[in-house]
Formats: C-alpha cells, sequence, structure tokens
C-alpha cells in the first residue's frame, strides 16, 4: 500500500495550482487535502472525520504555513511532540522566506523548507521534485513502509 | 526642582524609548504579512496565467496570448517590486553581523549567480586581486548582486561588454570600483541615482524596480561607509563604494 501525500493548504489557489502540480508529476500517492491547522491534526491524530482512516503516518506532510485556526507551526511541534508522528517528515511549503519563520521551522524540527517559486514551471517542478524525493526515494524511518516504484 | 526635571525627562525618555519599540514591532509585523499575502495573489496570476497559455493557447488568438503574457509580465514584476521594498526595509532594520568577507570569492560567486542574466552574450571580466574585509556578508553580497547586475544589465546593447572589478586600500578601509562600458549616464543626474524609485531610463530601454542602487546606498552608509557614481551617456559607468576598517556600533 502506498502512503498517502497529506497537503495542508488553506487558500483554493494555491490548491489548485499544487494539485495540478501533483498530477504532472505523476506520483502514484494518493493526495489527501485539509484545509486547516485543526483538520490536520484530526488526520494525523485520527479524530472526528478520520478515526476511520487506516493506521499510520503519511509518507510526507506539504504544511503552509499560514493556515486558519491552528498555524503550520503549531501543526509541526504537534507532531513532534507525538511519538508516532515524531520521525514523519514534513515539508514547509510557504509563500515568503522570513527568516524568523525560516529559524522557528528548524527549532521545531522541519525536513526542509521550501517558497513557492513565482514561475508555474519551476513550481511543477519543485513539487514533483519534493514528491519524489519524499515519496519515492526518501529511506522513511523504520517501521514505515517504503513505496517501491515499479520495474518499467 | 533639578531633580524634578532630570525625574521628568528620564520619564520622557523611557516613553519615547516604549514608543519606538512599538512602532519598530508594528513594522516588522507589516512587513512581514506584506511579504506573505502580498506575494502568494502575485504567484497566483503568475501560475494561472502561464497554465492559460499552456492549456488553452489553442483557443487564444495571437492578441489574447500577448495579453496574458503581459498579465504574467506585470505580476511577476509586482513581486520584484514588493521582494525589493522588503528587502530595502529589511537592510534598514536588520542588525549587521560582522565576519571577515573575502571579496575575491563573493565577487566569483555572485557572477556565477548572475550567470543567466548574461547568457548567450559576450561579457569580458577584469577582476582584480580583492581584499578581505570586515562586513556583514550578507548586506555585502545583495549591495554587490545589485552593483554587478545593474553592469550586466546596462551593457546589454554592447557586442561585447566589459565589466571591472577594482580594490584601492586607505588607510581607514577600501574602496571597491564595479565599471562597466554599458550605456552610462548623465552626470547631471547622478544625485538622483542612488534615491528609491528613481531610474534614468524607461521601462523599454532597461527594466528595473528603481530600487536597487537605494539599496546599495543604505547597505554601504549601514557600515559607516560612502558610494558614489561617475558616468557618461554611451561611455560607460562606475560604481564606487568605500567600507571602512572600524564599523559603527550597533
Amino acid at each position: 500500500m502506498l502512503k498517502p501525500i497529506l497537503l495542508v493548504e488553506d487558500n483554493p489557489n494555491d490548491l489548485e495550482l499544487t494539485l495540478i502540480a501533483l498530477e504532472k508529476s505523476r506520483l502514484a500517492n494518493e493526495v489527501v487535502v485539509v484545509r486547516d491547522g485543526a483538520e490536520a491534526l484530526d488526520y494525523l491524530h485520527r479524530r472526528g472525520n478520520y478515526s476511520e482512516r487506516p493506521i499510520g503516518a503519511p509518507a510526507v506532510v506539504l504544511l503552509d504555513l499560514k493556515l486558519p485556526k491552528v498555524d503550520g507551526l503549531e501543526v509541526l511541534r504537534d507532531a513532534r511532540d507525538t511519538p508516532s508522528l515524531k520521525s514523519m517528515p514534513v515539508v514547509m511549503l510557504t509563500s515568503s522566506r522570513e527568516e524568523q519563520d525560516l529559524v522557528r521551522s528548524y527549532e521545531l524540527g522541519v525536513n526542509a523548507y521550501v517558497v513557492k517559486p513565482v514561475e508555474f514551471q519551476e513550481f511543477v517542478r519543485a513539487i514533483s521534485d519534493l514528491g519524489i524525493f519524499w515519496a519515492v526515494l526518501n529511506e522513511p524511518p523504520p517501521g514505515s513502509v517504503r513505496y517501491l516504484p515499479p520495474k518499467v | 526642582a533639578l531633580l524634578g526635571i532630570v525625574l521628568g525627562r528620564a520619564e520622557q525618555m523611557a516613553d519615547m524609548a516604549e514608543e519606538l519599540g512599538r512602532a519598530n514591532k508594528e513594522l516588522e509585523s507589516f512587513s512581514y504579512s506584506v511579504s506573505h499575502d502580498l506575494r502568494a495573489p502575485l504567484r497566483h496570476i503568475v501560475g494561472f496565467s502561464d497554465l492559460l497559455l499552456e492549456m488553452e493557447s489553442a483557443q487564444l488568438s495571437e492578441r489574447g496570448s500577448r495579453f496574458v503574457r503581459n498579465i504574467k509580465d506585470s505580476a511577476r514584476f509586482a513581486g520584484k517590486l514588493v521582494d525589493d521594498l522588503l528587502s530595502f526595509s529589511q537592510m534598514g532594520r536588520a542588525s549587521l553581523r560582522p565576519a571577515a568577507v573575502d571579496m575575491n570569492s563573493l565577487v566569483a560567486l555572485t557572477i556565477e549567480k548572475l550567470e543567466d542574466e548574461f547568457k548567450g552574450r559576450q561579457v569580458k571580466w577584469h577582476i582584480a586581486d580583492l581584499p578581505t574585509i570586515n562586513a556583514d556578508p550578507m548586506f555585502i553580497n545583495l549591495a554587490l548582486h545589485n552593483l554587478l547586475a545593474n553592469a550586466i544589465k546596462y551593457t546589454s546593447t554592447r557586442e561585447i561588454a566589459e565589466i571591472s572589478v577594482l580594490a584601492e586600500q586607505e588607510h581607514d578601509g577600501n574602496v571597491f570600483h564595479v565599471s562597466d562600458n554599458g550605456v552610462g549616464f548623465n552626470m547631471e543626474y547622478v544625485h538622483k541615482l542612488f534615491g528609491v524609485f528613481q531610474r534614468l531610463h524607461r521601462m523599454e530601454e532597461f527594466q528595473g524596480t528603481g530600487i536597487g542602487l537605494a539599496n546599495v546606498k543604505r547597505i554601504i552608509e549601514r557600515h559607516g561607509g560612502r558610494v558614489w557614481a561617475n558616468g557618461e551617456i554611451n561611455k560607460g559607468a562606475t560604481f564606487s563604494f568605500f567600507v571602512p576598517n572600524t564599523l559603527p556600533e550597533g
């Protein structure tokens, strides 16, 4: 079973652009979309609407920084404080390179910090690189299932 | 009575310091949200324009495609303006973190970074042996980037561009000169060169936000140095800056 990619994004335009980019990168992983930090935590902790979902952390979380209700940094902190989510790859995907955000993200143990490129082609490349790296190339923490791409 | 005056003054000073701190905080959070919230919609405009050109170009007339490209260019330019203004304001506020800066490797790195800007053009670089100075590497990097990017830009009409970087040692610091054989400028307007949003060329000739040189000036002045320029129309320009050995306090 392929682990899904969890996309946490509140802005509808960003959501559409990111989904098109993911589609173009032809990753086989399912993409689960949640629209704010509270929903992301529900998904990660299998609560509320997500209490029935299969056990296991996503292959990677693509996390926006500014989110309604619970922001990206709070989601990250919560994940790092939860034993089962401690080693789950989290990538901040954000609009800007503000030093304070970078510092706080890394302090909280983010795995990567990506500023969304302005040009769509570059954005597609960034998303596709991220997906391939975290969902395919990266060796996940022990105990989780790694996706092996089918041999052509 | 004197004690009363002194105490009153001290209280006033404390109030002012508090007020200043508050204003600074406000400015900080203002530029923070500008950087996040203003960049996002500009990025969306560029993104959807790209998609329109890519996926629907069959439905678009040539004129329609041109309009979409104009939309995209304008949004991209607005994004650049936001970035440049933010960096200008940041260079005014952020504290200097001085370190030993090897200007040779910094120039080499900057040229490498700018490679895309002169791809397919003939550029002759004359880089002298440059000293190592005491300065904030990030700040100086940006100043050098702006000066070299300008030299590349304003020589774009030359068959062979010649750009040189020289240094002169003075008893209390170092002077650097960035010269080019580009379109130059009229010395009558030299006082406007380093102002924010001051441009000496029309947009169709040379693109730019009009912030680059203002930022160079700000960066060098934060180091206690100074900037100046010499040029002649169609005969190139030289931009010079002085960085003192001893940086100002704070």
